[in-house]
This record gives C-alpha cells, sequence and structure tokens, in this order.
C-alpha cells in the first residue's frame, strides 16, 4: 500500500514536469499553428539559466523562479520574430521543420559552449522527508516532491487561466480561431504570436527550473523533455489545456506503474505504448476542442 | 477621409484592379457596385490591409496606410466588415466584442452598452456561441464587432448576402443610423435597392476598372448600367 | 597502390630498398624504424562522443614520448608519435590499415575504447604487427589470443566485474541480497552478463532492475530495492544515472545500503548530483594506483608536467586515460629497450612477453599505473584494481 502510494507520488511528480512542458507546447501550437519542436530546448535552456544562476551566481533560489520564465520567454519571442517570422511567408511547414532546427540548434550551442556532460542543481529544500504513517507502513514524501508536484501544478494552472480569462488569452484564442477576424478587430499577427510564443516559452522555461534539480542540465534533456511533453499534449487533444495537464500527470503515473509493476526497462516503450493506444480508442485526444463550424 | 488613388491589386502576377480611385468623406455613404468578379471584394480587402497592394495609394484622415498590415489600419479607425464575417465560432457574442474592444488601439471602443441597445437580437445571446447563431444573427455580430472598434468609416462586403426580406430591413436601419453617427460607409452590393437604401453616390467596377461613377439615382435611372452590369 | 603482404614480401622489399638506397638504410632492420628514429602508431577518438578517451590518449602519449626523447630516446633512438583520428569501426580499420601499410609505423597502439578496439582486432591479427590495446575492455580483441596484442592498464571486462563483486562484499561481508541497477542500453547489459554469473557463485540472492539511458527518476526501481531489502546495490550506468539513484534512494526508504558503482560512474562529476562531498558507503574501483585528482606526489607531479606541455587543462583534465596513455607508453618502451638494438616485429613481440613488474620509474617517468607483466601466454599487463571511494569532494583510492 505504501509503495503503491510513494509509487503514484513519484510518477505524479514526474508527470507535473511533464504537464508543464506540455501547456507550453499546447499554448503556442493553439495560438499560432506550429508545433514548436524547439520547446525541449528551451526547458534546457530554463534549467541551464538556474544553473547559472543558483550556482555559479549564488543568487537566492526563488529568484530563478521569477527570472528564468521572463528570459526564456523573451528568448522564445526573439526567435520567432527573427527566425520563424520569415519563415512563414513560406508555409506552416517551414515553419515547423524550421523549429525542429532551432531545437537542434539550441542543444548543440549548448554542448559546443558547455563542455561538461551533465551539471547538477540542487534542490530547493534539502530539510528531512515527511514520514506519513499508512497502517503498518510508512509513506516518504520530500519536501522536494511536494514543492515540484503542487508547484509546477499551480503554474500550470496559471498558464491555463491566463490563456482562457484574460485578455492577452483572448487575443491568442481570437488569433487561433480566426487570423483574419483577430486582425480586424485590431490584432497583429506579429505582436500576438510574440505573445504565445514569450508565454509559452516562459512556461518552458519554468518547467526548466522545476526539473533541474531532479534532471540536472544536459543536452540530452533537451530530446527527452520534448519527447514526453509531446505524448502528454496529443494524449490530451494537442489543442486542450486542462488535457495537457491531464496527459502529463497520467504518463508520469504510467511510465513509473508500469516501472514499477511490470519492467523497470519499460518505462520509455510504455509512453508510446499508451500514445497508440489513445489514439487508437479516441484519435482526436482525451479531450478534443469542439468541433468548429465553418463561419 | 478615406481617399484612394490609383489602387491595383495583384494575386501573385495576375493583376485583378487596375487602378482604383475613390473618396468616402465623414458621413457619407459610397456604394461600390459591380458584377461578381469585379474586384470590388479584392479592392477594400486592400484597402484595410487584408491583401497587399500592387500599387496606388491609400490615405485614412490625411495619412498614408498604404502596405500598413490590417491591425495597424483598424487602429486608425477603418472598420472592416468582411464578406465571410469571419467570426470566432467558439467564442460566445459577449466575448466576441469583448475581443474588439480589447484590442491595443488609440481611441478608444464604444461602451459594450451601446453596441447591444443598436442591436437587440443580440443583447438576447450574449452568452451564446457565435457558431451557433443564425446568419442574419451573425451578420449582426459581424457588424457589431466592427462597430465597437469606433470606426470614423465602415466597409462593409455584401452584408445582406443570404440573409432574409425582413433581417436585411433591420440591418439596413442598423447601417442608416450608424452612417447618421457621423461614421462614412463603403459597402459593396449586388442588390441595387439595398445599395440606393444606404448610399448617395456609386461607382462601378467592371473587369478592375471603374467603369461609371456618379449619384445613385443617375445610375438606378441609366437603363445601361442596369443591363450590362445587374441583369 | 602497392598492397604490402606481412612477412618476408615485406622484408624483401626492405632489403630491396636498402639495396636501392645504400648502406645508411641497410642498418633499418623492420618499418618505422631507422638508425635515429622509431615510429609510433596510435589511433583513437580526437571528436565525437568517446574523444574524452582518443584525445587523452594522444596527449598522454605525447608526453611520454617527449619526456623519453629529452632523456635520450631509446637505445640512441629517438621515438616519434603518429596519432590517427578513428570514432567510428570503419574509421577504425582504416586508420590501422593507414598507420601500418602507408605510415609503415613499427608498432600500433589502439588509444580507443572497446568499439575501436574490437573494429580493428582482426586487421591487426591478421598482420602481425605488435599491438598495445590501451582502453579496450572488450572480449574481442582479447580473445582469440594473438601473440602480437598486449593490454595495458585497463583490465577486461571480467576482471573490472570480479572488482565490482570484491567492492560490494569488501564494505559488507554479511551481505545477503545484492541488487543490480543496470541500463537497457549495450555496455550496461555487457557488464551484467559478466557481474551475474560471479554474483550466482556467491551465496546471495540478486535483484535486477533496468532503467533506459539517461534516465532520472529511479522510483519505480529504488521501491523494489526498498521492498527486497537488498544490502547492496551495483550500479551499471554513467555518473549522471547512478548518481540521481543514490540521490533519490533515501526518499524511496532506500538507506544503508552499500553502492557499487562501474567504471564509468567512478567520475568526480557525480559529486555535485549527490550534493555531499563524503557520500558513506559508495564504492568503486580504479584501474590505477591514483585519480588524477588526487593529491599524492606522482599525480601531483603529472598535473605538473602536463600542464606544463599543453597549458592550463579544461574542465575534468588530465583524466585517467592520460594517465593510462602516459604510464603505457612507458611500458611500450621498455619493451623496446629490452628487444635491443635489432628492431623487429619479432623481437620486440618476444621482449614484451617477458617483462616483470615494469613501472614508468623505470625509465624515469612518474608511476600513474599499476606496474606492468607479461607472459608468452597472458599478454594483460594490469589486472590490479584500486579500491576507490568518495572523500573530501573527488574519487580516491584507498588501502583495501
Amino acid at each position: 500500500m505504501a509503495e503503491l502510494l510513494m509509487t503514484i507520488v513519484g510518477g505524479i511528480k514526474i508527470g507535473a514536469i511533464y504537464a508543464l512542458a506540455a501547456i507550453g507546447l499546447v499554448v503556442i501550437h493553439k495560438a499560432t499553428k506550429t508545433v514548436n519542436f524547439a520547446h525541449g530546448g528551451l526547458v534546457m535552456l530554463g534549467a541551464f539559466a538556474t544553473y547559472e544562476m543558483v550556482v555559479v551566481f549564488e543568487w537566492p533560489y526563488w529568484m530563478a523562479y521569477i527570472a528564468v520564465p521572463v528570459l526564456i520567454g523573451a528568448l522564445g519571442a526573439l526567435l520567432e520574430f527573427v527566425v520563424l517570422k520569415p519563415l512563414r511567408r513560406a508555409d506552416l511547414f517551414t515553419v515547423i521543420i524550421g523549429t525542429i532546427f532551432l531545437g537542434t540548434a539550441l542543444s548543440e550551442a549548448y554542448r559546443l559552449a558547455e563542455n561538461s556532460e551533465l551539471l547538477a542543481v540542487p534542490a530547493l529544500f534539502t530539510g528531512p522527508p515527511l514520514l506519513i504513517d499508512v497502517g503498518s507502513d510508512v509513506v516518504i514524501f520530500t519536501r522536494e516532491q511536494i514543492w515540484v508536484t503542487l508547484g509546477a501544478l499551480a503554474v500550470g494552472t496559471a498558464g491555463v487561466a491566463i490563456f482562457r480569462y484574460s485578455s492577452l488569452g483572448r487575443s491568442m484564442r481570437a488569433m487561433a480561431s480566426n487570423s483574419r477576424g483577430a486582425q480586424l478587430c485590431g490584432y497583429s499577427v506579429e505582436g500576438v504570436y510574440g505573445i504565445a510564443w514569450f508565454l509559452g516559452s516562459a512556461l518552458a522555461g519554468l518547467a526548466g527550473v522545476f526539473a533541474a534539480p531532479s534532471k540536472g542540465v544536459s543536452p540530452d534533456l533537451a530530446v527527452s523533455i520534448v519527447a514526453s511533453a509531446f505524448v502528454a499534449a496529443v494524449i490530451g487533444g494537442f489543442d486542450s489545456l486542462g488535457g495537457a495537464i491531464v496527459g502529463g500527470l497520467l504518463l508520469g503515473c504510467v511510465e513509473t506503474l508500469s516501472a514499477a509493476y511490470v519492467s523497470s526497462s519499460l518505462s520509455m516503450a510504455i509512453s508510446y505504448f499508451l500514445l497508440f493506444c489513445v489514439l487508437l480508442v479516441r484519435p482526436e485526444g482525451l479531450f478534443p476542442e469542439a468541433k468548429r463550424r465553418h463561419v | 477621409m478615406l481617399e484612394v488613388r490609383g489602387l491595383r491589386v495583384a494575386y501573385g502576377s495576375v493583376e485583378v484592379v487596375h487602378g482604383l480611385d475613390l473618396d468616402v468623406a465623414a458621413g457619407e455613404s459610397l456604394a461600390l457596385l459591380g458584377a461578381n468578379g469585379a474586384g470590388k471584394t479584392s479592392s477594400v480587402e486592400a484597402i484595410a490591409g487584408l491583401l497587399p497592394t500592387a500599387g496606388g495609394r491609400v490615405n485614412l484622415d490625411g495619412e498614408d496606410v498604404t502596405r500598413r498590415p490590417a491591425s495597424y489600419i483598424v487602429r486608425r479607425g477603418l472598420a472592416l466588415v468582411p464578406q465571410w464575417r469571419e467570426l470566432f465560432a467558439n467564442f460566445s457574442v459577449d466575448e466576441t466584442l469583448r475581443a474588439a474592444m480589447s484590442a491595443p488601439r488609440g481611441r478608444p471602443p464604444l461602451p459594450l452598452e451601446s453596441v447591444y441597445e443598436m442591436f437587440p437580437g443580440l443583447a438576447q445571446r450574449r452568452a451564446q456561441l457565435a457558431g451557433s447563431l443564425s446568419g442574419g444573427e451573425q451578420q449582426m455580430l459581424a457588424v457589431a464587432r466592427g462597430l465597437v472598434t469606433n470606426p470614423k468609416l465602415m466597409l462593409l462586403d455584401e452584408p445582406s448576402a443570404g440573409l432574409s426580406v425582413g433581417v436585411t430591413r433591420s440591418l439596413i436601419g442598423i447601417v442608416k443610423r450608424i452612417r447618421d453617427t457621423g461614421i462614412g460607409i463603403l459597402i459593396i452590393e449586388q442588390n441595387l435597392e439595398i445599395a440606393r437604401a444606404l448610399a448617395t453616390r456609386c461607382i462601378v467596377l467592371s473587369a478592375g476598372r471603374i467603369a461609371w461613377s456618379g449619384a445613385m439615382d443617375d445610375a438606378m435611372a441609366n437603363v445601361e448600367i442596369k443591363q450590362a452590369y445587374f441583369s | 597502390m602497392i598492397v604490402v603482404k606481412p612477412g618476408h614480401r615485406l622484408r624483401a622489399l626492405i632489403v630491396a630498398g636498402s639495396v636501392w638506397f645504400g648502406a645508411a638504410a641497410a642498418q633499418a632492420q623492420s618499418p618505422g624504424v631507422t638508425a635515429t628514429e622509431i615510429t609510433i602508431g596510435a589511433l583513437g577518438p580526437l571528436t565525437g562522443a568517446t574523444s574524452f578517451m582518443g584525445v587523452p590518449g594522444r596527449d598522454g602519449m605525447q608526453l611520454a614520448v617527449d619526456e623519453i626523447n629529452q632523456a635520450g630516446g631509446i637505445n640512441g633512438r629517438k621515438l616519434k608519435l603518429d596519432f590517427e583520428h578513428a570514432f567510428t569501426p570503419a574509421e577504425s580499420v582504416a586508420a590501422a590499415k593507414k598507420l601500418v601499410e602507408d605510415d609503415n609505423v613499427f608498432v600500433l597502439v589502439l588509444a580507443s575504447g572497446s568499439t575501436g578496439a574490437a573494429a580493428a582486432a582482426d586487421y591487426v591479427r591478421e598482420k602481425g604487427v605488435p599491438t598495445y590495446n590501451l582502453y579496450g575492455a572488450t572480449p574481442i580483441i582479447r580473445t582469440p589470443f594473438a601473440e602480437n596484442v598486449f593490454h595495458g592498464a585497463m583490465p577486461s571486462a571480467t576482471d573490472s566485474a570480479q572488482a565490482l563483486v570484491d567492492r560490494v562484499f569488501q564494505a559488507n561481508p554479511k551481505a545477503k541480497k545484492v541488487g543490480l541497477l543496470v541500463g537497457t542500453y549495450a555496455f550496461p547489459q555487457a557488464n551484467k552478463g559478466a557481474v551475474l554469473p560471479l554474483l550466482q557463485k556467491k551465496p546471495v540472492d540478486v535483484v535486477v532492475e533496468e532503467f533506459d539511458q539517461g534516465a532520472r527518476d529511479f522510483t519505480s526501481q529504488l521501491l523494489a530495492f526498498t521492498r527486497e531489502k537488498v544490502d547492496a546495490v551495483i550500479v551499471m550506468g554513467s555518473f549522471s544515472e547512478a548518481g540521481f539513484a543514490i540521490k533519490q534512494a533515501p526518499e524511496k526508504g532506500l538507506t544503508n545500503v552499500v553502492w557499487v558503482l562501474d567504471g564509468s560512474a567512478v567520475n568526480d562529476a557525480v559529486v555535485p548530483i549527490l550534493g555531499d562531498k563524503n557520500p558513506p558507503n559508495v564504492w568503486g574501483y580504479s584501474n590505477t594506483p591514483y585519480f588524477p585528482a588526487q593529491s599524492v606526489a606522482a599525480t601531483s607531479k603529472f598535473r605538473e608536467l602536463w600542464t606544463h606541455r599543453y597549458g592550463q587543462p579544461p574542465q575534468g583534465r588530465p583524466n585517467i586515460y592520460d594517465l593510462v596513455a602516459y604510464g603505457d607508453t612507458y611500458v611500450l618502451a621498455a619493451a623496446i629497450k629490452n628487444a635491443g638494438n635489432d628492431l623487429s616485429w619479432k623481437t620486440l613481440i618476444a621482449s614484451w612477453s617477458k617483462l616483470k613488474d615494469v613501472k614508468p620509474s623505470d625509465l624515469g617517468g612518474l608511476d600513474v599505473v599499476y606496474p606492468e607483466s607479461f607472459t608468452e601466454t597472458d599478454h594483460q599487463g594490469n589486472r590490479l584494481m584500486g579500491r576507490a571511494t568518495i572523500k573530501d569532494g573527488i574519487w580516491q583510492v584507498v588501502p583495501n
């Protein structure tokens, strides 16, 4: 019983990070129709910036939580403006290919600039774990675990709320729903795309801050995160922010549970198996957006 | 207020509008007439910044807005109600109007309540999704969305297309009220009667060129024009 | 292109050449050997994922070659290093061919990992060129036995596996249950194959848990170890995988266990991951008597020598591959020296097979590798492995 609980708690923690990364991916996709394959690179840079701030410059940790999303958000908006905007004149496909190369460029630039294999980032909380009695067993929670899980989910929910209820979010949703209509209201494509990339990239950066202590900083982080975020987003329906959260948590739990009770070498394979099953039963994902009528 | 000189519009290498001149003053209304494919929609979309211009100049209130994006031109006070309405299907009526209100602009938007007062049908359906409205209501919403931006000039692209007689009549009434507040109107119409009800002057386009221009009543009296372009 | 076959044809060519060129060349007994110089060929990855072996291989060898030459060379001849970049298996074979057939080197050093050594194995066996395998743990270069192939400071995978098992019982002689935490990719799987039979000979139960390459979360594996109440865990994977597993263990209820890390995880970069400069009960083995960063006379002097020759080292250098390349070049030099003035592949192989407890200091070098011995039937120079643990933030070799 205690073991099952601890397995689930572990799964939810990874799942929360997946969810945060997936939300950023979905925000950018919803607003700009672009699947951002460079998303993992932004998460990696977020983790790297955390390392620089916390370990190299020895700033207090909370500053990383504020500065990193702003920094990575601005970088994302800049990349959209400098690299992707010119590509958009060609077509959407070119933009998507562009993000693939952008992601590779981010990882490789990092690999060139930083020749160590892995940078370790200390945890925010290092106090003794909390022990909770469950019958005869003891369940162990670390403060870090609780912080990452609740923090990532809170930030993710805030991201969803901004997208759904703020006027910034409304501009993105309007642009996604009908780009000509949005322009006729006074929204510029560049402006809204810039905001979407800022918000999506800021969420990626925050995912990096949350992931840094438990995953370390390495170029591989980019690929592993974008793969998981992508799977989580597709499970959730790709255009649903709530779906991305559920998809992330589901993926984290299924990976950990299958590793624990089926085979520990399965966790990577199982995420694709889960994706396959979801697509087989519900090709539109678990939370498809309402089908739009042409207006 | 709106001053268009030598406007040319092309799709790739195919030019569809070959030098259009027109003027609309404040509170004035001008109809743009012509058969299908004459270049009417291309012209207004180029004026509103949705289509790139291939040549010529568009002045709005003395400012050269040629080649400016649509979002900029809206902010300067020109609202286009496009032919396909271009609504946000998954937005409610209220949210659609709020989206138009909260877009960045130099001038304050119209208060929401004054717009609802002009469109009582929409006021009753504030929470309904745009995609689930009837055709007439959707057209009203498209006009209301343009009006919320507090324009000096409205471009309406065939607002009566596909609407019932009753709905068309109330639409005419609303456009008249808008015109009477001092907003300039440029309307594209296939239906001469509707055009006459709203406009005092008209321009007839044929194959991308001005074929005739003058007072609306003269156009109605001119049998040749009626037969050539509106048979 | 002339393809030179080994043996008499080659010698015939050289004899023909010496007749042509006159008396001076007539003294050359073998390819790569002149009256004043001996060319040593070497190959290894200078770029790519395994350049952490090849670059130190080149630098460490050059360091020893320079020192030996400054001290007057060997029997009056100077050494010359001819290093070829080779990363992929195909590049390794091509580099070996080029060195032996075009550059006519006297002896070939494999400063590549197991992949490069395995790729070149057939070629060097067929060719008969004296070959020194510095880093390859793979059995492919070791079996079948070849009289011309020698192995240096790094022992075979089987010997390393024994060292891992030994570390468990050195730390906890009463261990009854041992966990194996193994990566699903090639090298950990190969090492698992070597460790499992050794463990099965002991009176212990074994619990195997696996993880994917690059894994950072070990919740399920650690919970399984907790449930099974293992006394020790052997980790086969990279330093980062091992580091995150150890760091996560207490929060999964796994405490007071002995951790034994595979060779590739014995890396100082694991320390910041653990966040503890003196973690209790983390063990590994070392192929050299000291780690490069350990402050003892031999390594401090080596670092000085290295910095004097190459300038301020980048992070993580000199590493263990610098030490092995340097030390084993001295072992090779001793073999050449003992072969005397009449240098040929045959005389070199014969003298090499008789080396006993050779150390770099015999020829004036620093003893940064264990002494090496060879016989005609055993070409593994070193089988000693140090007991390693993390002290004061770095891996250190401690007395057994």
